[in-house]
């Protein structure tokens, strides 16, 4: 099976050098950070990640941009010591973003990444989901969002009305 | 006497008219009863509509057969942040990833518990012209092919939104019993959730 790596602050600085754009690489896909909030999973293009480091106070997370819930109030027993800061491109590039672990950094074919479906694209509050990566893992193959760091929304998803606003309908709900 | 039977004569055949009948004329109206009778069986060639038969909570729905390109069992629905209620997320099929819609939150069917109550569920892909999606239904009961004169037109009292979206509703036996199941189109639930975005 292959090895998953993880990744690190000197392995995603290098990823950073190519922060200009998308990188193809030689079979056209692309390398994701993946990581994750309250059991789900999210990636973001390697090449929006700056480094990875230890949570300093100040950073949002990626629950509160998504206006995912916390993980106290998903029943979860986070500490900060499974929390990591992702130093990404787009607003958040001087504060960082809380992310959970583990994060991992990994290869995806082009073949295994995914336009959102047309009415999903359609109905999505989230300008910030670009994509679906198809994750083959042991226990079978998971859909994880893509994300485009550029376009989270600057502050807390409560306060970020472009990215969550709700077009009319579900009563101001949006799925989490 | 025998000439009035007919398929607008209430009086049984082989009963009482034809006890009253001249016995020499008994066969002659047995048979014009018969003939009466099979010219009433008509629906034999009748246009039928395939139809998809499911429940959502306590009631039945069916979508037209064309409209349902597959039905699958209920799996792992993955979520996606930032989708309306009813969009429950993404599925991989064989390679394609599509959307998946509620249908219970759609029609107005929702309880207030998030969670489905109509499990062991199923997906039912559908398409209709440019569009497509899965909608998270109960269980399937059925496919029937369903009369397209046995289908009546949605009734008043059936509540928004589910009116605008019902071609009409159908008394079918499901499971053993008659049943009131209410057949849903698929291109207006599309289009309303598009034109959302």
């Amino acid at each position: 099976m292959r090895r998953v790596p993880r990744i690190g602050p000197a392995r995603t600085a290098a990823a950073g050098a190519h922060a200009s754009g998308p990188v193809l690489d030689e079979d056209d896909g692309l390398n994701l950070v993946l990581f994750h909030w309250v059991g789900r999973t999210f990636a973001l293009p390697s090449a929006q990640v700056y480094g990875l480091g230890a949570v300093v106070d100040g950073g949002s997370s990626i629950g509160d941009l998504l206006g995912l819930p916390e993980p106290e109030a998903a029943g979860g027993t986070l500490t900060r010591s499974t929390e990591r800061m992702l130093r990404v491109i787009g607003p958040h590039l001087e504060k960082g973003l809380r992310v959970q672990e583990p994060v991992l950094q990994r290869h995806f074919s082009a073949r295994s990444l995914y336009p959102l479906p047309a009415l999903l694209a359609a109905c999505l509050h989230l300008g910030c989901v670009r994509a679906l990566a198809r994750w083959d893992r042991g226990e079978g193959p998971m859909l994880i969002p893509v994300l485009d760091a550029r376009r989270l929304p600057g502050s807390r998803a409560s306060d970020a009305a472009p990215c969550v606003a709700d077009g009319g309908g579900g009563a101001g709900r949006i799925n989490p | 006497m025998c000439a009035d039977q007919g398929p607008e004569n209430d009086t049984p055949v082989g009963t009482a008219a034809v006890d009253n009948a001249d016995p020499d004329d008994a066969l002659a109206c047995i048979l014009a009863g018969r003939e009466a009778d099979e010219g009433q069986i008509v629906d034999v060639d009748a246009e039928t509509i395939k139809t998809v038969v499911f429940a959502v909570r306590d009631d039945l729905y069916a979508f037209p057969g064309h409209q349902v390109a597959e039905i699958l069992p209920l799996g792992r629905i993955w979520p996606v942040p930032g989708c309306p209620p009813a969009l429950e997320g993404v599925i991989d099929v064989r390679g394609v990833v599509w959307s998946v819609l509620g249908l219970a939150e759609l029609i107005g069917a929702g309880g207030d518990d998030d969670s489905p109550t109509d499990a062991p569920g199923a997906i039912l892909l559908g398409r209709v012209v440019d569009m497509q999606s899965g909608l998270r239904v109960g269980p399937v009961l059925d496919v029937l092919d369903v009369p397209l004169t046995h289908i009546m037109p949605p009734p008043e009292t059936l509540p928004e939104p589910l009116r605008s979206l019902a071609l009409g509703v159908v008394e079918q036996p499901v499971g053993g019993a008659i049943r009131r199941v209410v057949l849903l189109d698929m291109q207006p639930l599309f289009a309303h959730w598009r034109e959302r975005g």
